[in-house]
């Protein structure tokens, strides 16, 4: 029998709070996740029909908005959502607190996924799709049908990625008042050096990541063919 | 749009690329056809132009200038629009299969029925046909990464042909594939042409896969066209060395070569002398030239290596031989030949030691 108490004496006293951050990081995770991903996968999807020999080729829109999401990739997130005090003022009221830290965890992640998402695209073979083209099939349903579907382990996998960067972004954000697992081993794992939450804040972690990768990987097998 | 329209016409096709190591006139002035029913053969080694002429066939690559007719219509100046119900009559099959991982072999030749909305019982009816025709129906189900190549290859057909198209275009569909297989892929060309009267365009740098299906060929050199006709009238009496060149493969002109290294030149030739290859076309190939030759000309004549080729059935005799004599009665006979319409190409002229000494001094 182990000594919860006697090991994780913290974490005993506080587990109702501890609960309440891991539902706090679920939710920001959540909710950013859902948006980004659907924002990210039409940016990706956009970046490849619209590169040299795509569907929809388009060089200059290409290249503007494959350097607009670098400029925002090489901003490290904790100044990203410092610089983006105002804006997210400006759009959800308040720049603190779950709220506050959902559209910042959407703009650091949307041009990560959208890069994924592009690598996992361009895996479709460039034949099929000329097969497809040759069929006389349009071209909105070659993305649908082809680039979508033939790549959707590749997607699975991107997702996946994507929603474990979410983590460590939510952890960052709760570090700058967003709330969850991050702000909560901060303000009593650090702050108050209460060495057991730190710890078991990052056995969390590890278990949420490893259950997501695993589950990732499943249904990516699943779908290979 | 008549019956005697050709059911594939490209005229005066012209396309150049621009790249930053120059331009690459990739399609000159190209003008051929096909009717229904033919096996038209497009030839030329990589980088002869093939791949962009089969694509503007379909207008995935547009041609600069000339024109494309498909059964009559000419579909240069059409929209992406209408251009897609064209290419619905118009089949094409790859080198690499292009098949749809993530689908069944059922699903894959489905692809173009469900694009079109039709009915499950349509889909279920054709596609079941197709797989039988195919000889695949045991494989429905499977994957493509679970199936050889040629078995590939039979679903990309299949997949090609569930719309009923009138012509199929093949680009270098069995270049990724064993001998054996490409014939048995061959073979079920020759089956859809023979019985559906499909009409098969196809693009290879094989002479041997032109050699077995093909009635008319094309021969593809650096953007022209360097001859066409019938397979019989361009292998029987080939003109531009290009296509003289691709046919060395057949007449197996390496082993002549071989020869000419590895035997001594003085023991077979007495006086002046030349290695000749002879075309002997149609019933000529049954002629006792040789002896004809050896009688009248009372020159020397050593057969070094022959062969016989049945092109659209007829024969036709290809003959490596050393001829020697005197200098005036080989051209004699060579003359000869040429006057009963042998094909004569000299490959080598070779003098004796005694001739080679005159020469000296």
């Amino acid at each position: 029998m182990i000594r919860w108490a006697e090991y994780f004496p913290n974490v005993v006293e506080m587990w109702q709070d501890l609960l309440k951050s891991l539902g706090e990081t679920l939710v920001m995770v959540g909710i950013s996740g859902a948006l980004s991903m659907f924002l990210g996968v039409l940016l990706g999807i956009v970046l490849v029909v619209s590169a040299e020999g795509g569907l929809y080729e388009n060089k200059g829109f290409n290249s503007v908005t494959g350097k607009l999401i670098n400029v925002f990739r090489s901003i490290p997130f904790v100044i990203l959502i410092a610089l983006m005090v105002p804006f997210t003022r400006l759009v959800v009221g308040t720049s603190i607190g779950l709220r506050g830290a959902i559209l910042p965890m959407v703009v650091g992640i949307v041009p990560f996924i959208s890069r994924v998402m592009e690598q996992a695209l361009c895996e479709v073979d460039k034949g099929v799709i000329e097969a497809a083209r040759a069929m006389g099939i349009s071209k909105p349903y070659i993305v649908v049908h082809i680039l979508i579907q033939e790549s959707l382990p590749g997607i699975v996998r991107a997702v996946v990625i994507s929603f474990i960067s979410l983590i460590g972004f939510s952890a960052m954000a709760g570090a700058v008042g967003g709330g969850g697992l991050g702000s909560f081993a901060i303000r009593y794992g650090y702050a108050r050096y209460m060495l057991d939450i730190t710890v078991v804040t990052v056995l969390i972690l590890l278990l949420m990541v490893n259950v997501l990768q695993g589950l990732g990987n499943f249904i990516a097998k699943k779908m290979t063919h | 749009m008549g019956e005697s329209a050709p059911v594939m016409e490209l005229k005066n096709l012209y396309k150049t690329f621009r790249t930053k190591a120059g331009t690459i006139e990739a399609l000159k002035n190209i003008s051929i056809s096909a009717e229904t029913g033919d096996i038209l053969g497009i030839i030329g080694v990589s980088g002869a132009g093939k791949s962009t002429l089969v694509r503007s066939i379909n207008m995935l690559e547009r041609p600069d200038s000339g024109e494309v007719y498909i059964s009559g219509n000419n579909i240069t100046a059409l929209s992406e629009k209408n251009l897609m119900e064209i290419r619905q009559k118009i089949g094409m099959i790859f080198q690499h299969f292009n098949l749809l991982k993530s689908k069944t072999v059922y699903e894959n030749i489905a692809f173009p029925l469900r694009y079109l909305r039709k009915s499950r019982s349509e889909i279920s009816r054709k596609v079941g046909a197709m797989l039988e025709i195919v000889d695949l129906t045991d494989k429905a189900h499977s994957y493509p990464s679970q199936l050889s190549g040629g078995q590939k290859q039979r679903v990309a057909i299949a997949r090609a042909l569930v719309t009923e198209p009138a012509i199929l275009l093949s680009d270098e569909a069995t270049s990724a594939l064993d001998p054996q297989t490409t014939d048995s892929i061959l073979g079920l060309l020759e089956k859809l042409n023979g019985e559906f009267g499909l009409t098969v365009v196809l693009i290879t740098h094989e002479m041997d896969v032109v050699k077995k299906i093909c009635n008319k060929v094309a021969v593809l050199d650096r953007g022209e066209v360097a001859e066409q006709g019938t397979l019989w009238e361009v292998f029987s009496n080939p003109v531009s060395d290009i296509t003289k060149k691709m046919l060395s493969g057949l007449f197996k002109l390496d082993n002549i070569h071989y020869i000419l290294k590895n035997i001594n030149v003085d023991e077979i030739i007495r006086g002046w002398g030349a290695i000749v290859h002879l075309l002997f076309r149609g019933e000529k190939a049954n002629n006792a030239y040789i002896a004809h030759l050896v009688r009248k000309f009372g020159i020397e004549v050593s057969i070094l290596y022959g062969n016989i080729e049945i092109i659209q059935t007829f024969p036709l005799g290809s003959l490596f031989i050393a001829i020697s004599g005197d200098r005036e009665q080989v051209g004699k006979a060579l003359d000869f030949l040429r006057s009963e319409d042998v094909g004569v190409t000299i490959l080598k002229e070779l003098h004796d030691r005694e001739e080679r000494r005159e020469e000296y001094f």
